[in-house]
């Protein structure tokens, strides 16, 4: 008798492992599958001559590049090369955990595809259609950060889509009563640390359950700012007027060619964005904060048993949570519209959990989870502007529908921490 | 009794006293002294220990009351310091005439729930001259606010249904939004599509809606059940997508009336709709509301008194034990979600082929979240829902009736009702605002735990 666990097969492998690597299998027939629709619509379907010539120059740049023409069909055909790479690295190594890169590669190429193949025979403009990318992109960023810290201290909130909504309304009000948006920023910051704290305060003082209480945070969110929408800003619209944050182009950096705009020259907001990520993924893996951070989340009973004070990790992470949520809410008054609207986090909340998830609740992953769903939507958005008559349906719910196949463990399990969503009593 | 005790009992009384001192404000003397009464009466009640052991039907129904009713006036009573608070004029003249200023404001707000209750149950008055008159347009317009808030009450009853089936079965469905939504896309589209005479045609029609909410539900209830994803983020993730199918449905000719250019379907077909419930001038509740009530009767029936029901019961109340007991924890999940989903799809179904006949974006002033509180406030009980559901009805038939007559936007009472489900959902907080004695846990709240894969 052999204490190893080897049959005359060879090694036993656990069922987690052969559903990892089932799952696997999986996904690469599903990737195989886009790469041959898309050859099949690069190589059949497209008319042979068909051009998209993306225009490359904006004002400033260091370098003007002559203009980037695109063969419809050819795009297509790449992109479904892409996909079938990925699908045959994927057939190597099945239980790669590293899927999730592989998954961006195949939604970045085919939603650049099926944009080409959209814009057929019209000039749009790749610098502005990156540069809306980011923007689209840094709202989703701070949600999704400011759900990370919530999670990882062990508290599910499901109301960041709330907190976002209320800080544009206090940016707005703060902003215009206060004579400067920056002040507007500040205030928005700071009703995101209340309202993280009063979540705190419902979830952990009052143990109410944190979903009920984040959905409660939303819908009162929506209640109120729509009741003093009407009450107070359309009557005085003077108490909606912050004024808005412009770019800082960072000298050198910004003159790069196609990337330059996007990345270097955005408002503040863009740079604070850079630093939470680094901060946060630095501080998250390597820090003596980040690792009780991570035990709270992860399994406070333990955590309390060290002398680690849970419920104060907890509540801080709610009020830093907070403030981050905060800060994308001033974001969309500042920097996007110049005032407050109804509704106008727009699910931006929601796409930030869905951003966390795919990210697997590290601040890197969200960065370019965000990226993906911004993708999508500057896509979405360019297509409505040129004028397209296609349902942009496909690539609005584009990140909801991956949230669900990512979170239901279909393209490979990703795990949040464990005792997120679970009340803990300190003695 | 000791000097700590007397204090203790002071400070108990000091809710009861700052609302006497405000409503004296507002009112005078007598109210004051009804309202002290009714408080002191209240809290006593509550605190002599014979009386805590009211058993019997009456006590028991206190017991249970206290809580969601406490709830109900601690939210009305921020919403009303919100409506102050938010009207720039009470701040140009607090200085001048404080205690003037301050009893406008409150029977401000006094007039503002008035007219919120006169919109939505009538004025008694009026109702009872029009019926001596008998003159049908006049009956009409009498009982048109109480129409419109059974109308209103009529999908909170299926959808508030959707969600207590699922919370007592341990599922946290928050999306009955969303499965409402495409049961109002099936519903409507065999109302456009399916010609058959008439009560086929509707019966047809709403069992599209069953199958297209419960469609939507069977999703997360699979991927729950079989990879155990949280049924949380799958559930609003789906509330999203349905919003978007419908939008983009509506732009096309499967729905669009040829030539449309709004996102407004084709109205449905005669055979296809609910008929109304009183054939009088204005009156637009529909035979929707006796299906909702049989609805209740049945789902109390499924909960209670079917082997079904106790799994779906045991499941939520302690899922490890009911796997244990030999229950499927894998096919209750599914089967409880798609139930809640059919219920929700039927609401939605009721709405296309009852109230609008016809479908648009802003088929549902989120009636799938007024179902979580409602279903929360009613304890996730058949019954109570229904009552809860006449509740946040009225709500939403009378907001615009306090809209017209005093101008408070109709927004303050989502507010509202999003404060009412945190008061039910916090016991403790009441508790404390009021000292008074109230079970720890809310009842029948699914807790957040593992789940089996």
């Amino acid at each position: 008798m052999s204490s190893l666990p080897l049959t005359a097969d060879g090694p036993v492998i656990s069922a987690s492992e052969r559903s990892a690597r089932n799952n696997g299998l999986i996904r690469a027939a599903s990737y195989a599958v886009v790469g041959a629709l898309e050859l099949l619509a690069g190589l059949v379907r497209v008319p042979a001559d068909q051009v998209t010539t993306y225009k490359l120059v904006f004002e400033g740049a260091a370098i003007d590049l002559p203009d980037l023409v695109l063969p419809v069909g050819g795009t297509y055909v790449a992109a479904g090369l892409v996909a079938l790479l990925v699908a045959a690295v994927q057939l190597r190594r099945p239980s790669d955990p590293s899927w999730r890169r592989l998954l961006a590669f195949v939604a970045f190429a085919t939603i650049f595809a099926v944009l080409t193949g959209i814009l057929g025979g019209k000039t749009p403009s790749l610098v502005g259609l990156l540069t809306a990318m980011i923007s689209f992109a840094l709202p989703i960023v701070f949600a999704g950060l400011a759900a990370i810290l919530c999670e990882r201290s062990g508290v599910m909130n499901i109301g960041i889509e709330g907190i976002i909504l209320l800080g544009a309304a206090a940016t707005s009000i703060g902003g215009s009563l206060l004579g400067s948006p920056y002040a507007g920023i500040a205030i928005g910051v700071i009703s995101g640390i209340l309202l993280g704290l009063l979540l705190a305060v419902l979830c952990i003082r009052y143990q109410v359950d944190q979903i009920i209480a984040g959905t409660v945070l939303n819908l009162a969110a929506a209640g109120i700012t729509t009741f003093m929408y009407t009450r107070i800003l359309q009557v005085k619209p003077e108490f909606n007027d912050p004024g808005l944050v412009g770019a800082t182009p960072i000298p050198g950096l910004s003159a790069i060619p196609i990337m330059g705009p996007a990345l270097f020259n955005g408002s503040l907001f863009l740079y604070v964005g850079y630093f939470l990520i680094i901060a946060m993924q630095l501080a998250i893996y390597r820090t003596r904060w980040g690792l009780r951070l991570r035990a709270s989340g992860e399994n406070p009973k333990a955590a309390g048993t060290i002398g680690i004070d849970v419920l104060q990790i907890r509540y801080r992470s709610l009020a830093a949570g907070g403030a981050i949520a905060g800060l994308a809410g001033a974001y969309l008054v500042v920097v996007s519209t110049g005032s407050f609207q109804i509704g106008m986090s727009a699910g931006v909340g929601f796409i930030g959990l869905a951003a966390m998830i795919f990210g697997a609740w590290k601040p890197i992953g969200v960065a370019a989870a965000a990226l993906v769903f911004g993708f999508a939507r500057s896509a979405e958005s360019r297509l409505g502007t040129v004028g397209v008559d296609i349902p942009t349906v496909y690539l609005s719910v584009l990140p909801y529908v991956v949230t669900i196949i990512v979170v239901a463990g279909l393209v490979g399990r990703v795990r949040g921490p464990s005792a997120a969503g679970q009340p803990y009593e300190q003695a | 009794m000791t000097a700590r005790d007397i204090l203790v009992r002071i400070r108990d009384l000091i809710p009861v006293i700052v609302l006497a001192i405000l409503v004296s404000i507002a009112n005078g003397l007598p109210i004051v002294i009804g309202g002290l009464v009714l408080g002191v009466v209240f809290l006593l009640v509550d605190r002599v220990p014979q009386a805590r052991r009211i058993t019997g039907p009456l006590g028991h129904l206190f017991n249970r009351l206290k809580l969601p009713l406490l709830a109900i006036l601690s939210a009305f009573i921020v919403g009303g310091v919100v409506l102050v608070l938010s009207d720039l004029e009470f701040y140009n003249k607090l200085g001048a005439d404080p205690v003037g200023t301050l009893r406008e404001s409150i029977q401000r707000v006094g007039e503002a729930y008035f007219a919120l209750m006169k919109g939505a149950f009538g004025d008694p008055g009026k109702i009872s001259t029009a019926l001596a008159s008998g003159d049908a347009n006049k009956i009409g317009t009498a009982l048109r606010p109480i129409s419109e808030t059974l109308l209103a009450t009529t999908p909170l009853i299926l959808a508030g249904l959707a969600v207590a089936v699922a919370f007592r079965s341990g599922v946290f469905n928050i999306g009955a939004e969303g499965q409402l939504k495409i049961g109002a896309v099936f519903a409507v589209w065999a109302g456009i599509w399916l010609p058959m005479p008439f009560p086929f045609h509707l019966i047809v029609a709403l069992m599209a809606g069953v199958i297209g909410g419960a469609i939507w539900a069977f999703i997360p209830g699979i991927l729950k059940a079989k990879t155990g994803a949280h049924e949380v983020i799958t559930t609003i993730m789906l509330n999203a997508i349905a919003q978007q199918i419908m939008l983009a449905l509506l732009l096309t000719p499967i729905l669009q009336p040829e030539g449309g250019t709004v996102p407004i379907s084709r109205p449905i077909l005669d055979s296809a709709a609910l008929p109304i419930l009183l054939e009088l001038p204005k009156i637009r509740v529909h035979w929707g509301l006796i299906i909702a009530l049989l609805a209740t009767l049945f789902t109390s029936w499924l909960m209670f008194r079917t082997t079904r029901g106790f799994e779906f019961r045991a499941a939520g109340l302690n899922p490890r034990a009911a796997t244990y007991a030999g229950m499927n924890a894998g096919r209750t999940i599914v089967l409880a979600m798609v139930v809640s989903g059919a219920l929700a799809g039927l609401a939605g179904a009721g709405e296309v082929l009852g109230t609008n006949r016809y479908l648009s974006p802003t088929i549902s002033p989120g009636y799938g979240w007024d179902a979580i509180s409602l279903a929360l406030l009613a304890g996730n009980r058949p019954f109570g829902v229904a009552v809860a559901a006449l509740l946040f009805g009225a709500l939403r038939a009378g907001g615009p009736a306090m809209a017209l007559a005093t101008g408070v936007p109709i927004d303050l009472l989502a507010f509202v009702s999003a404060l009412v489900i945190m008061f039910v959902a916090a016991p403790r907080l009441v508790r404390e605002l009021y000292r008074v004695r109230i079970s720890a846990a809310a009842p029948h709240t699914p807790q957040v735990v593992e789940t089996p894969t």
